[in-house]
């Protein structure tokens, strides 16, 4: 063994069906170990604090889910607010990956293997499939529950058939140590909106995620991450635009008013002709706080009128704050256009001086100014998490609540 | 309204404003001219409190309070506004909230209630009226996206909303054509009261044929050097400040 953390862990044989892949995924932890800070994607984050926790055996806690919510439990079954939702199929990972390739692409491996991935497909005690097959119109807010004494969740992942739309709420569902994974599959002509609120109120989190993504022709995938608190976070972004006209866009957030660490990585693949993608991140970093966006977006050789643009912003607020912008751009082919920007500042002392000209304090001023500032990676979020995050940025004086 | 005594002040190791006098007595309009540089617009930071410049002299009092002790926010809320040379675009933060902010924070200090949506509403169509601007003009964001008239108008506007005490107007011709001059000066025009004093800063005689001022003074080498009345202006724009100059031997 590598690391202490594979010692305790055990590959989950709760079903012969799913028992392949999950031993596959326990052979490539065998053979490669688990991440370390030498590895280029591991470069702005150390892993070895994370993995010593898991190797301690520190665990999620869980907690209770918000109304309505569509529940996983730690076996992958389901707890839904209603018998049957129309255009829904909610069904456990075993179910699902004897019949569905996207699963077992999953479980294989070879969709989205960056991040601590392969210990999730390892060491799950379950996991749950959310196939959607219409139009639903209200947002879905998923929660998942922690096995007792695990740090691992159930990994989730959502297939939505061609023409099917969907607004997917990824809750997480607990504080303590976490680690989860989950993948998204969005059909010709689909449209899979994706929100992750990585919330203050959940508490102190030291959290692992890798979600991946595969978008198919036509289809439209936007993702929205918010980070308004976390003690340690790192989240792993790995997207492939794998169909012509297919389409791509991440707006996200980090605002950590005081310490904490949290560092977002997309790997966005461009392997299709005619697909775009934009991305646009904010981050707004507090005394001690460390904030990290890593946009890598590359055109394989042979596809032509791609289009990608990318905007990363961040702003330091006080002493100590860090924050890392990164654009990285990978292009093979020839037919392409792509934009990219990075800053990192602070608060324009000429529009807070205007501000409190106007009888706005000092407080008010630079709370209305990062507000503003977080608007374009807020646009689009549905309205139970632009609240949250509203209350969040509020509580924290990074927001005027009604901005 | 306002007493400047001795009035100093400079940015980093360069003097500005050096022993300045001035006294502007409520309901009056005075207008400051003078060639560039002579310290027009720093006299207008000074007041309004813009962080980057010391004073390091004399003494300032509105309305028988120390301005100078008054942070920036304070100044505001007591009833000075500073309308300004450049105003800053701010992506993001909408007209109306930014001015319902702003409002009730002077009307809070003033021990006034909080105007609700609808008072507040109510009160915008009337001074957007009286600036002959679009309702649209609240929606948009601070400044962003206007035109050079339109960020003085929305000056100007603000200052209606916020119903000022001492309006000091650095350099609101600048930039303009004529009609969107003629649309501020109208609106500060119809904002003059017995109650209102305002200090005019401008480089040009054509805005004092619009916004006839009480007293006209002339600003070289950080002091007053001449006070007159409007013909004073005349006389600058025809002689330029060469004669004044020699006269003062500044």
């Amino acid at each position: 063994m590598t690391h202490p953390v594979l010692d305790g862990l055990r590959p989950g044989t709760a079903s012969p069906v799913s028992a392949p892949w999950r031993q596959g995924a326990w052979s490539r932890l065998e053979r490669d170990g688990v991440p370390h800070r030498r590895q280029e994607a591991w470069r702005t984050t150390d892993p070895a604090p994370f993995l010593d926790r898991l190797a301690q055996g520190q665990a999620a806690v869980a907690q209770e889910p918000p109304t309505g919510a569509l529940v996983l439990n730690a076996d992958g079954t389901w707890t839904l607010p209603a018998e049957d939702i129309p255009g829904i199929r909610a069904r456990s990972l075993e179910d699902a990956c004897e019949e569905g390739t996207a699963v077992s692409d999953w479980l294989a491996g070879t969709s989205g293997a960056m991040g601590l991935a392969d210990v999730v497909r390892a060491g799950a005690s379950g996991g749950g499939v959310l196939e959607i097959a219409g139009i639903i119109e209200q947002p879905l807010r998923v929660w998942r529950t922690p096995a007792a004494g695990a740090a691992i969740l159930p990994p989730l992942l959502v297939v939505l058939a061609p023409g099917a739309r969907v607004v997917i709420e990824d809750l997480g569902g607990a504080a303590g140590t976490l680690l989860t994974a989950g993948h998204g599959v969005v059909g010709p002509d689909a449209r899979l909106h994706w929100v992750r609120h990585v919330s203050a109120a959940l508490g102190t989190t030291w959290w692992q995620d890798t979600q991946s993504f595969r978008v198919e022709a036509g289809g439209e995938l936007d993702v929205h991450v918010v980070v308004t608190g976390a003690s340690w976070l790192r989240m792993d972004l790995p997207v492939a635009l794998v169909g012509e006209n297919a389409s791509f866009s991440y707006r996200g957030l980090i605002a950590n008013p005081a310490d904490g660490h949290a560092d977002l990585r997309l790997d966005l693949r461009h392997r299709a002709s005619r697909t775009t993608s934009r991305q646009v991140h904010r981050g707004l970093h507090g005394r001690g706080a460390r904030g990290i966006f890593t946009g890598l977006v590359h055109v394989v050789e042979g596809v032509g009128a791609v289009r990608s643009d990318q905007e990363l912003r961040a702003l330091m607020l006080a002493e100590g704050a860090s924050a890392l912008c990164q654009p990285q751009l990978e292009i093979l082919a020839d037919d392409v256009a792509c934009s990219h920007g990075a800053t990192v500042g602070q608060l324009d002392e000429d529009a807070l001086f205007y501000l409190r000209a106007r009888g706005l304090d000092a407080p008010t001023a630079r709370a209305l100014l990062a507000a503003a500032f977080a608007q374009p990676a807020l646009e689009g979020l549905p309205s139970g998490t632009a609240q949250a995050v509203r209350t969040d940025l509020a509580r924290a004086g990074l927001a005027e609540v009604g901005s | 309204m306002l007493t400047i005594r001795g009035l100093s002040a400079g940015a980093g190791d360069r003097a500005i404003l050096r022993g300045l006098d001035l006294d502007l007595p409520a309901g009056q309009v005075h207008a400051i001219m003078g060639p560039n540089g002579a310290g027009k617009s720093t006299l207008a930071s000074v007041l309004a409190g813009r962080p980057g410049i010391q004073v390091t002299a004399g003494s300032v009092t509105y309305r028988d309070r120390d301005l100078l002790a008054m942070a920036i926010e304070e100044r505001a809320r007591a009833g000075v506004f500073l309308a300004m040379q450049y105003p800053v675009e701010i992506p993001g933060v909408s007209n109306t909230y930014f001015l319902k902010a702003a409002v009730n924070a002077v009307r809070k200090d003033r021990g006034l209630d909080e105007l609700d949506a609808m008072d507040f509403l109510t009160q915008t169509r009337s001074r957007l009226k009286l600036l002959d601007m679009p309702q649209a003009f609240l929606q948009r964001n601070v400044n962003e996206g206007f035109s050079g008239g339109e960020k003085k108008r929305n000056e100007i506007f603000q200052m209606a909303m916020l119903e000022p005490g001492l309006c000091i107007l650095d350099e609101i011709d600048s930039g303009l054509d004529i009609d969107a001059l003629k649309a501020v000066a109208d609106g500060v025009n119809a904002l003059r009261a017995p109650d209102r004093s305002m200090l005019l800063v401008t480089h040009y005689q054509r805005l004092l044929d619009l916004i006839v001022p009480d007293v006209v003074h002339v600003l070289m080498d950080g002091r007053i050097v001449r006070s007159g009345g409007p013909e004073l202006a005349l006389e600058l724009e025809a002689r330029g400040y060469d004669w004044l100059r020699a006269e003062v031997q500044v």
